[in-house]
């Protein structure tokens, strides 16, 4: 049965190849045939699992790049497939008849939300837990809930690595009473006193007092204490002397480069070296990957646009796009013009109001000439622009993504674009 | 000219962009000439409710509630006051429900209201989540108002409904009537937030705080091209669901 399990999901891969189809039907055909198929699986040394609001897709990418140069067969989800279909396809895919994962390490990135049932099907050796921010509430309702599910369905066999400057992750060791492995970020000349920010966990998840901050990276990140004994664990990874201007930062005795010159992207590494060093990767081999990892699937991506270079940035939530526009005000020296995709549909989030929850108050403090608002909702963006106090005469919409790209690229000064989710493959294609 | 909001518990109630509410409400009285003084205070601090022109208080988790509640209590008096002496009052989710007699949790427990409005609250296991457009015809204003539903909770009992829902769910999907109006209270499930697309909503705030010291007293025109842009593309999603 379990044979037929998958050579039915292989043959399904294959017709579904062929026909152009999407990429979860052959883990879905695998799953009618035989529920139990994936407890059958035989999975490498090491499954790791990667989760968290941000940063999960340019995390996998990163540790699939440095397990490869360690000369590591890599079996990853990269077809963006993180719902449960899409993971069991990935798996599917990569066996052979008798159900072995033919690969040294298997790394998956898998929507938080999906958490809860993947982990019926699959037991990972290591599960990381990057951050929780708000996203797609519609969708997905309140963090606390989730929490409390993930926490439900962690296996004691499965090792944590936690993201421990995030009171949220953190909560998960604390309320299991579990070891993990925790990585983080000491104070950096760009850490805060105050975070003026939308933030989560402004109360102790333990005993609903204040939580007290020594300093803020960004939104809720940072070294938090709680007079009940709550607080940041120490970490057996922790980045120091982060410098955005070189792009460098230093764990331990080793300094390591990177191409991406901003605080999230640190902390995206800081998971990588945490899971490459438990793997027994050479530290050499760590700083070369890292050096030379580029982002290619619209996360930071950039495009020759015109007589410019375009930087392409996904932003799904109030955190990441905060994240982007402060990368955008570091970089710019000379005028900037801004366009912004705004889609509502149902993988983006139906529901527009978290650009409320945005910063977009700082673009007052941009040398900025436009800002173009595209996609469905991009009346929505015009207003929040308006009330953040964005010059009206520099507020444009159109709706239509081709032509609001044609607007972008007559512009003489250097072109940013945002996009949501679901516009952004759209995006992608009209720029090549 | 100086007006008064108090914005309670933001620190706690703050989900679905609750601040866009403020932002709008203090741009559109600086346009008028009017300072509009946002108030933030949370639970166990000093403040006077009955010195307040406006009060809101939006939505957040049944664990954020349940430490509100005692806090809310202990002012039951000054917030029936502020309410008889005609202080606008804005109460989105959770906070239009804590001010009726109970909500009833999925468990069958009650966490009693504040009992200053008849209707009351139970949880059901079907959430009412998708956009909402409703009818309202408020003192001789028409206009229609559009948000964001995200519920469990169904109310009902309502004696004088905000509005009549012409897409969505409304109160509890069944009876048609959305939020509650009494006096100068607007307690709605139409979060998103409410006054960016909805800015016939936000002056006529302004217009009853102001009348609160000028009898006659009605907001300048704007211009508001983008905030009625994106009412009518939600108008546009609607009615092609209907």
């Amino acid at each position: 049965m379990k044979t037929l399990a998958i050579i039915a999901g292989k043959t399904a891969t294959v017709v579904g190849g062929m026909l152009g189809r999407g990429s979860s039907l052959p883990g879905m055909i695998a799953r009618k045939i035989d529920p139990e198929l994936f407890h059958k699986i035989q999975l490498p040394k090491q499954t790791i699992v990667v989760t968290g609001t941000n940063g999960k897709t340019t995390t996998a990418n990163m540790l699939r790049h440095v397990f490869e140069t360690a000369g590591l067969k890599v079996v990853q989800n990269t077809k963006g497939a993180n719902l449960l279909s899409g993971l069991l396809t990935t798996l599917v895919e990569s066996t052979n008849l008798s159900g072995k994962v033919m690969a040294d390490v298997v790394v998956l990135e898998v929507d938080e939300q999906t958490i809860p049932q993947f982990f019926q099907a699959v037991t990972p050796t290591h599960f990381v837990i990057h951050n929780f921010f708000r996203d797609q509430l519609d969708r997905y309702g309140e963090i606390d809930i989730l929490i409390d599910k993930i926490e439900e369905v962690i296996d004691p066999t499965t090792t944590l690595v936690l993201n421990a400057d995030d009171p949220l992750v953190r909560q998960i060791s604390f309320d299991t009473n579990r070891e993990a492995i925790y990585y983080g970020v000491n104070q950096t000349p760009y850490s805060l006193e105050e975070m003026s920010q939308v933030r989560e966990a402004k109360f102790c998840p333990n005993c609903n007092r204040k939580l007290a901050y020594e300093f803020f990276h960004y939104s809720q990140l940072g070294n938090y204490q709680c007079e009940c004994g709550f607080g940041k664990p120490a970490c057996e990874y922790a980045a120091d002397d982060v410098n955005l201007k070189a792009g460098t930062f230093r764990v331990g005795q080793t300094t390591y480069k990177i191409q991406y010159r901003n605080l999230y992207f640190i902390f995206n590494a800081m998971a990588v070296v945490a899971m490459a060093k438990e793997y027994g990767i050479d530290e050499a081999i760590i700083q070369e990957a890292l050096a030379t990892f580029k982002i290619d699937d619209g996360r930071m991506e950039t495009f020759n646009f015109g007589p410019h270079q375009l930087l392409l940035n996904l932003v799904k939530n109030p955190t990441g796009l905060n994240q982007t526009l402060d990368y955008i005000k570091n970089e710019a020296d000379e005028k900037v013009a801004l366009m912004m995709t705004l889609n509502n549909l149902a993988a983006d989030g139906q529901d527009t109001s978290w650009i409320w929850d945005g910063d977009f108050e700082q673009l007052t403090q941009f040398p900025l000439e436009q800002f173009i608002c595209s996609g469905i909702r991009a009346y929505d963006l015009a207003v929040r622009l308006k009330y953040a106090g964005v010059a009206e005469d520099k507020i444009v919409v159109i709706e239509d993504v081709a032509m609001a790209l044609e607007t972008l690229k007559q512009t003489t000064a250097t072109p940013y674009l945002l996009s949501t989710y679901t516009a952004l493959q759209k995006t992608r294609a009209l720029l090549k | 000219m100086e007006l008064h909001l108090a914005w309670l518990y933001d620190d706690l109630l703050e989900l679905y962009g609750d601040r866009g509410n403020v932002t709008v409400l203090r741009e559109r009285c600086a346009k008028r000439g009017i300072t509009l003084h946002v108030h933030q205070y949370s639970v166990g601090d000093q403040f006077d409710l009955t010195k307040m022109d406006m009060i809101f208080i939006g939505g957040g988790s049944d664990r954020e509630q349940n430490i509100i509640y005692e806090d809310l209590l202990a002012r039951r008096e000054d917030f029936v006051m502020a309410i008889e002496n005609n202080a606008v009052v804005l109460l989105i989710c959770g906070g239009y429900q804590m001010l009726g007699q109970y909500y009833k949790d999925l468990d069958g427990k009650m966490i009693p209201g504040l009992g200053i409005f008849d209707y009351y609250t139970e949880s059901s296991r079907d959430r009412m989540v998708g956009y909402i457009g409703i009818d309202c015809h408020i003192d001789g204003h028409n206009f229609q108002l559009v948000g964001f539903e995200n519920h469990g909770g169904k109310t009902q009992n309502v004696a004088t409904p905000l509005g009549s829902v012409f897409a969505g769910h409304g109160n509890n999907g069944t009876d048609g009537q959305e939020g509650v109006l009494y006096k100068n209270v607007f307690g709605t499930y139409l979060h998103g937030p409410l006054l960016p697309r909805n800015p016939e909503l936000a002056d006529l705030f302004i217009e009853k705080m102001m009348r609160r010291y000028e009898a006659t007293y009605v907001p300048v025109a704007l211009d508001d091209s983008l905030e009625l842009g994106a009412k009518q593309q939600v108008i546009r999603e609607l009615k092609a669901q209907i």
